[in-house]
Formats: structure tokens, C-alpha cells, sequence
């Protein structure tokens, strides 16, 4: 047994499979259940289990905000939210949000102002501008820079991100 | 000057690019650039021990937020290109070559005392002024027999 101390080996396997709860929660307006560890990250359970590979890991620490999704309506980071947690909760990825015409208003947005170039950062960016705009549907440059700021991007400079809000919230996304 | 920080308030730059192909996108890698320029020359400090990055998580490396920008304007030169398409020129590695001298000189016109390293962060700035201050006393009696 070549494997045996490492931890995702086949000894541990059924171990661990054993251990695993079944958890019921709804994505996107789907009730799903699946069955994974309570400390298993939400990120990976949305992922992997669900197969909504929208959602991206960046940082895995909850600084980058790649992982973004509503948990209730709150903007939430995946990668800290042990699944156990988001049992009973309505979840929101971005897959569930490009099913919502109106958010595809805010994608065009940012197709329009160049919101997005490497485009890891863009789902979260986009859940995170959707909640902004459902709290405050015309903000200004201000609040749209401290809105998202929980969500860091390397190639925009955030400038034409911040436009493509702004243009959102002209064109009614939220409203 | 209280806490030695740093923030840029404003930026322009204007950019010679050949020719400007599509400017939302030019727009966007100038801009883009900026901002990891203005990473540099204020918080992005990598510390090495034993050929190993220390701080290699996003929670000590710190990189600009979209609440530590300024806004950017960006202004293009175009002079065209006769190797290019279209009169272009590559255009993505450009714009992160000035603004780190830039923000650091203008720091150093403001407090009187130059600086040669980026990323220049408010101890750095701490440790200059209290040297400049020392340097200044010792010299103040012969700058006075001037």
C-alpha cells in the first residue's frame, strides 16, 4: 500500500466517505443535495460536486474575492464557507445570475466599457457589481470603488470596471 | 504626515502607442498597467528568505484595491508605425515603466529627499526623513558658515 499515510489515499477513502452528511441546499433555484464533509469549502462544493465551475478560486484565503457568491442574498467569499454552513441557505453563483436577463444587461456593460481582460476576477466582480446595485441602484464613482474593493483585479485598474457599473446602474440593472 | 502614507490622488498619462486600433481595450492595458505601477512604487514588497518568497499570500502581499486608485486619465500619442498593422505598436508592456519613478519623484520633490527603491513604503519614508533630519543638524553649522 504505497499510499497509506497520505490522506486522499484508498485507506482513507472509505473512512472519509462514511463521515461525509448529506446536506440540502438550493443553487440557483434548484434545490440540490449532496454529500460532503461539513468543513469541505462551499467553493469546492459548488464546483466539483455541482459542476458550476463559474465561480473561481483565486487566492483560497479570502482576500481576492474570485469565489464570490450570495449566501441569502449576502455577498459571501465560497473559499471560507464551510458547506455545512450554506445548509438551508439559497445560493447564487454566477451561472444563476446570467440565467437573470436583467444581470445580462450588466454583463453587456462590461463587454461595453472593457470590464473584463483575463477575466478570473470577472464572476465575482460581476456578483459583487449586482449587489452593489441591488443596495444602491445608482451609486457614484465612490461608492462603486469601495463597493468592490473586496475583489481584487491585476489587469483592468479597476477604471473601466467602475464604468461599466456606472453604466449598469444607467441602463436600470437593478431596477 | 502623521502616518507616512502614500496615496496617489490623481493620474495622466499620455501614451505613444503608433496607432490606436481599438480604444476601449488600449484604453484598459494603459490603464491596467497604471495600476500595477502604482502596486509597485507603493505596496507590493517581496521579502525572501533562503530563495523563497515569505510572503507569497494575498494577505501579505499587498496589491492596490479598487478604493486605493485614483482615477486615470489616458491620453494617446499616435505617431504611427510603418512596421506595425495598421500604423500599431505592442502596447501591453508600456505603460508600467513610468509611473513608479514618477510617483516616487514626486514624493521626493514634496518632502525634499530623494529615494531610489521602490516599493517605497511609509517606514521607508520614516527611516529617510529621520536620517535627512539627522544629516540636516550636522551640517546645519557649516551650511550657517556659508
Amino acid at each position: 500500500m504505497r499510499y497509506f499515510f497520505v490522506t486522499k489515499g484508498p485507506m482513507t477513502k472509505s473512512s472519509g466517505d462514511r463521515s461525509k452528511l448529506e446536506i440540502v441546499l438550493t443553487v440557483n433555484n434548484k434545490v440540490v443535495k449532496v454529500r460532503a464533509h461539513a468543513m469541505d469549502r462551499l467553493l469546492d462544493v459548488v464546483r466539483q460536486e455541482l459542476g458550476l465551475t463559474g465561480t473561481k478560486e483565486g487566492c483560497g484565503e479570502g482576500e481576492c474575492g474570485s469565489c464570490s457568491v450570495l449566501m441569502d442574498g449576502v455577498l459571501v467569499n465560497s473559499c471560507l464557507i464551510p458547506v455545512l454552513q450554506a445548509k438551508g441557505t439559497k445560493i447564487v453563483t454566477i451561472e444563476g445570475l446570467a440565467a437573470n436577463g436583467r444581470v445580462c444587461a450588466l454583463r453587456d456593460a462590461f463587454l461595453d466599457c472593457g470590464g473584463a481582460q483575463c477575466g478570473i476576477c470577472t464572476p465575482g466582480m460581476i456578483l459583487a457589481a449586482f449587489h452593489l446595485l441591488k443596495k444602491k441602484p445608482k451609486p457614484t464613482a465612490e461608492e462603486i470603488r469601495e463597493g468592490l474593493s473586496g475583489n481584487l483585479c491585476r489587469c483592468t485598474g479597476y477604471a473601466q470596471i467602475v464604468e461599466a457599473v456606472m453604466e449598469a446602474a444607467r441602463r436600470g440593472v437593478a431596477t | 504626515m502623521t502616518t507616512y502614507g502614500v496615496s496617489v490622488d490623481d493620474f495622466v498619462a499620455l501614451q505613444e502607442v503608433g496607432k490606436v486600433l481599438h480604444p476601449v481595450l488600449a484604453k484598459g492595458q494603459i490603464v491596467g498597467g497604471i495600476a500595477q505601477a502604482i502596486g509597485f512604487a507603493l505596496y507590493e514588497k517581496v521579502l525572501w528568505e533562503n530563495g523563497r518568497m515569505l510572503n507569497g499570500q494575498m494577505t501579505n502581499y499587498i496589491m492596490p484595491t479598487s478604493a486605493d486608485l485614483p482615477s486615470i486619465r489616458v491620453y494617446f500619442e499616435e505617431m504611427g508605425n510603418v512596421h506595425g498593422a495598421f500604423g500599431a505598436k505592442g502596447i501591453g508592456e508600456l505603460p508600467i515603466d513610468g509611473p513608479a519613478p514618477a510617483i516616487i519623484n514626486a514624493v521626493g520633490d514634496a518632502l525634499g529627499v530623494s529615494f531610489d527603491a521602490i516599493p517605497l513604503l511609509p517606514e521607508d519614508i520614516f527611516d529617510a526623513l529621520e536620517k535627512h533630519a539627522g544629516t540636516a543638524c550636522a551640517t546645519s553649522s557649516s551650511r550657517r558658515g556659508q
